[in-house]
């Protein structure tokens, strides 16, 4: 079982050694057993005690009474035979109606406690898995692919559901039938119950037996279903590039293979869950024949009574059933608990944490006396200075605007970092930004631009060397606090289902309708989100479809203004937008940037002329800094990137 | 609906074999309380050992009758069930493959899987559950109240007059519960969709700290879900005690009356304890009746979701006088007059007036603001969609007259959002080369599109495995990638839409000196946010709202329009002298 490649996020294939995202370092998972994750889903069933109470009284009480009537049954037919009379008939059934009066009120009971408890598990598995994708670190996702993540999250955690119901419900109510069943049994013949009950091992084996059988092949459906929703959300999402290329045919061959070997799969699944009930029928009327002749013979012979066989008839079929009927609902707990596998391994992978004894940014920061003059009091070495930034920091520190208190002091000391072991994206950077600063990172494609930032959010790890903001290694300080005051404009930006309002309010969500419309003025974004049909409660659409890629990067600015934060990350940020609202743009950036420690992955000349210190990357280190004029002067290869934009491809372009 | 069902249609033979074989089954299973009245009434009353023992054999040889046609309804079910859902799926993506990118746009890609995955599976489920049910509890229930009609036409009666009492009440509890379990189903549809829409967003999520905000969000719904669910739960509690109840009466009244007619030698005692027996049966095929129903419900929600998609017809098709040999040969591009609004879109067109020419061979750049019209502009040539008014020419003949796969063969387009496929680097070039083309032209277009360098440093080089959306390359890597696996077709034309946006300064310089080179003759339109990647264009448009707002050279440019000069000083940090057509 543990040797199930599946069983890794992402559904078995290895993304590239080389390259920034994707790869994978996390450690693989170890595939749980069943009784763990049967034990772990009773955790959650047990956290609703006072219902499970309820159920449990419940259960009980509808079970005497499925226990208790046939007896009485028993004892009013069995005058009827011996004597013809009926004595005591009228009584006996005045008892049973109130019996089974009080029995079905038992259900009811169960029944509506039942929904509650297993809705409010579902409900808070649920929650639980969803808080915990919000923890997993970014390495996760680089890995899985989210169709597969998405079908754990849907298709499996609705499997459990399933599951959890009525047929737990029913495992309880079968499993006190069949102890009442049997205490009565006893006390009524030894002999007939023995009979009775030598079918049991023979139930109990093809059930435990099919029951195996069964899990394992829905496990193997659930991972097939999950291989091919990541196929299906793959090809759709790029069905553009499919259409461009006019790959449909060849697309539905290859879907048409895995749809195969998914029908396969669920065949076989659904096979094992057919075939059960009909092999304990088998069993089952079996034992209902031996029983009906063994109660012959006995009564023949005088050993029982004619009532007592007929009443053993009864009980044999009331014990099979909860017999029969636990093993079904083991079956379908079976599946349930392959689905509650996939999801208990979300559930167990290792999550982004603090480091132990880790404190907020701020409350470490404003414990150092001073800033650091330089990176030399905490052991690191001088950060090599931009010209004209080499002022102190306490001329430069701008009282800030943001509410952290923080004064946006960043250091890199001697950081190195790899995505894959051997193959350095990073290798010992270092470089100081003062407070208010900006900090342009130039270089060519892949040379760990992206990385680089990416480790200031830490949504990585360092891996050695350090990174200190206002003197405080942000490893050691809460993931919370070093993210809030960070304001990062992504590649990509993205946007979620609601109002535009709300997107913007994505950045502080306690700011005003004042606050979230002066930041997005502050963007330039006012304008097209006037012109929209319900201006700032206009709906966008999951993707941010009905936006332009330019207004959705607009918006992600707005919200980072709003977030106010110490420290501004912008990645490549204007590189959508267009060129007449990117001068607005670069405007409001300088606004924004003002006061602001600024990281700037750079493709514009003016971000880059602007900035106090120019770094220049190339394969993961940094070959060069300093200002513009600096560079230029220096001749190196900055002055020949910066040349190159410049020259046009031939003379004869003009 | 109907274009759903149609799909069973092939595996109908198998889907009927096996509920007639659950029949068997069923029969198997009414005729042992039969058997057992005269092993009780003739064996156990009168001592015959022989009835005794026949009648053991006799039940016996019913039970293994009883599991063949159990055993085979169930490798029949489960064999229709899944083919059933097989060509269902196959059918569904065969469809969303052929629909056209406004149709795809207006289900959404997180629908569109949802249609294709869970709400077939749960077709699939409810097919097995009707061939198992459906037919064996109505049969078992039938057959119960013939068997005891047959035993005694009193209480033959009353049995069917307490079963249709029963069926009446369940009926009512139903009809309250199908609705809220159709809204139960809506509410599962919203979680799953912010769920979705969660794992997209997931950087911007990380990067602002709003994990608790996201699952404040989720909960609310998660909440919504929880209580509708329990509210459907609520109405369905009734209907199991109920029946339960209502059988439990009828055997009490089997009791009363059988014991009556006992009592008047009308009836064995054997006969009665049979009756009480197929009064369980009724009960159980009843309580069957609840679990079919919360299956139907979501069976139709999913029904109608998967027919949906069916029926959706591609608005962009091969024209039925579109010409079958058509091809693009020389790469002439011409639009005339063209208005283009999205389908279902409101306000101004996205496109008004466009006229343009490209020569074979001749270069177009394209500059414009946000939402200008740029990308819709390009993606009128391949015939992504249909202009609404005016018509796109390529080599002078309108679009629409040649077969779509020709078009699309004839234009190149390396599209803004970069799409990788999950597998080699191998395989997605060959998306544009073909299985036959040799590595070498592999190689050499990776070449031109800057991209043999990384993948030569990579130590797998063209077979490095990448992840879903290019996952393991960075954003410039797929860019170029995705560049040189259109250059591989070798189109007449080639649109470069936005598609070095990743790329540094000088590799998208070396990727511009490489593609003059090597694709001499062949028409190319640059949109671009860069004035650099243009500048050398034989003629640059630039699209305000949807209009040309001005077109030239870049020298023509600089001299006339004021918007573009400063842009260039904007972008490239240069002052321009009026008309001054060169840079310092």
């Amino acid at each position: 079982m543990s040797k199930d490649p599946a069983l890794r996020p992402g559904y078995g294939r290895r993304p590239g050694e080389f390259g920034v995202r994707g790869a994978r370092f996390a450690p693989v998972v170890k595939p749980r057993h069943a009784r763990e994750a049967l034990a772990r889903l009773m955790g959650y069933i047990g956290q609703q005690r006072a219902l499970l109470a309820v159920v449990v009284g419940a259960t009980l009480a509808s079970s005497a009474v499925a226990v208790v009537a046939p007896r009485i049954v028993g004892q009013a037919i069995d005058p009827m035979i011996t004597s013809g009379q009926l004595p005591g008939l009228a009584r006996s059934i005045a008892t049973l109606a109130a019996l089974y009066a009080a029995g079905a009120f038992a259900m009811w009971v169960q029944q509506t406690a039942m929904t509650e408890m297993s809705n409010r598990t579902l409900r808070q598995m649920r929650h639980d898995l969803f808080a915990k994708v919000q923890r997993l670190p970014l390495t996760y996702f680089d890995g899985a692919a989210q169709g597969d993540l998405m079908s754990r999250l849907a298709n499996d955690v609705d499997t459990v559901g399933l599951a959890l119901g009525q047929p737990v419900a029913q495992l309880l109510s079968s499993t006190l039938s069949i102890f009442g069943i049997l205490a009565m049994m006893v006390s009524m013949d030894v002999t007939m119950t023995l009979v009775v009950l030598a079918m049991m091992p023979v139930t109990l084996f093809v059930a435990v037996k099919v029951a195996g059988w069964t899990r394992r092949h829905f496990k193997r459906r659930q991972e097939a279903l999950g291989e091919l929703n990541a196929y299906v959300e793959e090809l759709i999402s790029g069905i553009r590039v499919v259409k461009a290329f006019n790959r449909e045919r060849e697309v539905r061959e290859s879907f048409s293979g895995r749809n195969a070997e998914l029908r396969l799969v669920a065949y076989r699944a659904e096979l094992m869950t057919g075939v059960f009930m009909p092999l304990m029928h088998l069993i089952d009327n079996i034992g209902f024949a031996v029983v009906a002749l063994a109660g012959g013979l006995l009564s023949a012979q005088a050993r029982i009574t004619v009532g007592t066989a007929a009443a053993f008839q009864l009980y044999s079929r009331q014990f099979m059933q909860p017999v029969r009927e636990i093993s079904n609902q083991w079956n379908t707990v079976q599946s349930g608990l392959a689905g509650a596998e996939r999801v208990l391994e979300i559930m167990d992978y290792p999550v982004e944490t603090d480091a132990p004894g880790a404190r907020p940014l701020a409350e470490q920061a404003r414990l150092r006396p001073t800033l650091p003059e330089s990176g030399s009091e905490d052991g690191s070495p001088a950060a090599p200075r931009a010209g004209k930034g080499s002022g102190s920091a306490t001329q430069t520190a701008a009282p800030s605007s943001h509410a952290s208190g923080l004064a946006g002091h960043v250091v890199f000391d001697g950081v190195s970092f790899s995505y894959v072991h051997g193959v350095p994206v990073l290798e010992d950077i270092s470089f100081e930004a003062l407070p208010g600063q900006t900090v342009a990172i130039v270089g060519e494609t892949g040379s760990g631009k992206t990385t680089l930032i990416s480790l200031l959010a830490r949504f990585y790890p360092v891996q050695s060397g350090r990174i200190l903001v206002d003197g405080v290694d942000i490893s050691r300080a809460t993931l919370q606090s070093v993210r809030r005051n960070l304001g990062i404009v992504l590649q990509d930006s993205h946007l979620f289902s609601g109002t535009v309002r709300e997107n913007i309010r994505f950045g502080r969500l306690d700011a005003t309708d004042e606050e979230v419309e002066r930041a997005a003025r502050l963007a330039y974004a006012d304008p097209f989100i006037r012109r929209m049909p319900n201006g700032y409660d206009s709906m966008l659409t999951a993707d941010g479809r009905n936006l332009s890629q330019g207004q959705r990067q607009l918006l992600s600015i707005a919200r980072a203004i709003l977030a106010a934060p110490a420290i501004l990350v912008l990645d490549e940020a204007t590189s959508n937008v267009d060129t007449q609202t990117e001068m607005a743009i670069q405007k409001a950036m300088l606004e924004l940037m003002k006061g602001r420690t600024s990281l700037v992955i750079a493709h514009r000349l003016s971000t880059v002329q602007g900035a106090d210190l120019i770094l220049v990357l190339d394969r993961g280190r940094i070959v060069e800094r300093g200002t513009h004029r600096e560079l230029l002067e220096s001749g190196g290869h900055y002055a020949e990137l910066y040349n190159s934009q410049l020259s046009p491809v031939n003379s004869e372009a003009s | 609906m109907k274009r759903v069902f149609a799909y069973m249609r092939p595996h109908l033979l198998f889907f009927l074999i096996a509920p007639a074989l659950k029949a068997v089954e069923a029969v198997a299973g009414l005729l042992q309380p039969k058997i057992m009245t005269t092993t009780i009434d003739i064996g156990v009353v009168t001592g015959n050992m022989d009835v005794i023992w026949s009648n053991g054999l006799r039940m016996l040889a019913v039970a293994l009758v009883g599991i063949a046609g159990g055993l085979g309804a169930s490798v029949f079910a489960a064999r229709s069930s899944q083919g059933f859902g097989a060509d269902l799926r196959q059918a569904v993506f065969d469809k969303v493959m052929s629909l056209s990118l406004a149709d795809v746009d207006r289900f959404s890609t997180g629908s569109l899987i949802t249609r294709i995955t869970s709400d077939i599976v749960q077709l699939e489920h409810t097919a097995i559950m009707m061939q198992r049910i459906m037919v064996r509890a109505p049969l078992l229930a039938i057959g119960a109240v013939i068997m005891t009609l047959s035993i005694s036409v009193e209480l033959g009666l009353l049995l069917l007059a307490i079963s249709g009492i029963l069926l009446v009440v369940v009926g009512f509890i139903m009809s309250k519960a199908f609705p809220l379990f159709t809204q139960v189903q809506q509410r599962l549809d919203t979680v799953n969709s912010v769920v979705q829409e969660n794992l997209s967003g997931m950087r911007t999520v990380k990067a602002y700290d709003r994990g608790s905000y996201e699952v404040s969000r989720f909960d609310a719904i998660n909440d919504l879900l929880f209580r509708t669910s329990v509210r459907a739960g609520r109405t369905m509690a009734f209907s199991g005690p109920t029946v339960s109840l209502g059988m439990n009466m009828a055997t009490l009244i089997v009791l009363w009356r059988g014991g009556q007619l006992v009592a008047g030698r009308e009836l064995a005692i054997g006969q009665v304890v049979a009756v009480t027996q197929y009064i369980a049966q009724v009960l159980f095929s009843l309580s069957m009746l609840g679990f079919l129903l919360i299956n139907l419900v979501r069976a139709r929600a999913s029904a109608l979701r998967v027919s949906e998609v069916l029926e959706a017809q591609p608005t962009v098709v091969d024209q039925p006088d579109a010409d079958p040999v058509l091809r693009v040969t020389r790469g002439e591009v011409e639009f005339r007059d063209v208005d283009f609004r999205y389908p279902g879109a409101a306000g101004p067109p996205t496109l008004s007036g466009i006229s343009l020419r490209v020569p074979q061979g001749h270069t177009l750049g394209i500059l414009g603001g946000t939402s200008s019209g740029k990308s819709t502009l390009v993606s009128l040539i391949p015939r992504f969609y249909d202009v609404t008014a005016g018509e796109v020419l390529v080599d002078g003949i309108n679009v629409r007259r040649y077969p779509l796969a020709n078009l699309r063969a004839g234009v190149s387009i390396v599209l803004q959002d970069t799409v990788l496929f999950s597998g080699t680097i191998e395989d997605n070039l060959r998306w544009g080369a073909g299985p036959d083309a040799a590595r070498q032209e592999l190689v050499a277009a990776a070449e031109v599109a800057q991209a043999a360098h990384f993948i030569q440093a990579s130590a797998d080089g063209l077979n490095t495995i990448i992840g879903q959306r290019g996952a393991g390359l960075s954003g410039g890597q797929r860019q170029r990638v995705s560049i040189a696996r259109s250059l591989l077709r070798k189109a007449p034309i080639l649109i470069l839409d936005d598609a070095t946006s990743a790329l540094d300064f000088r590799t998208e310089l070396n990727l511009r000196r490489a593609l003059r080179r090597h694709a001499k003759g062949t028409t190319t339109i640059i949109i671009a946010q860069r004035v650099a990647s243009v500048m050398d264009a034989d003629e640059i448009i630039i699209l305000e709202d949807g209009r040309i707002a001005a077109r030239g050279t870049h020298g023509e440019l600089l001299r006339t329009c004021p918007s573009y000069r400063q842009l260039c000083q904007l972008q490239l940090g240069v002052k321009f002298g009026e008309g001054a057509a060169a840079n310092e």
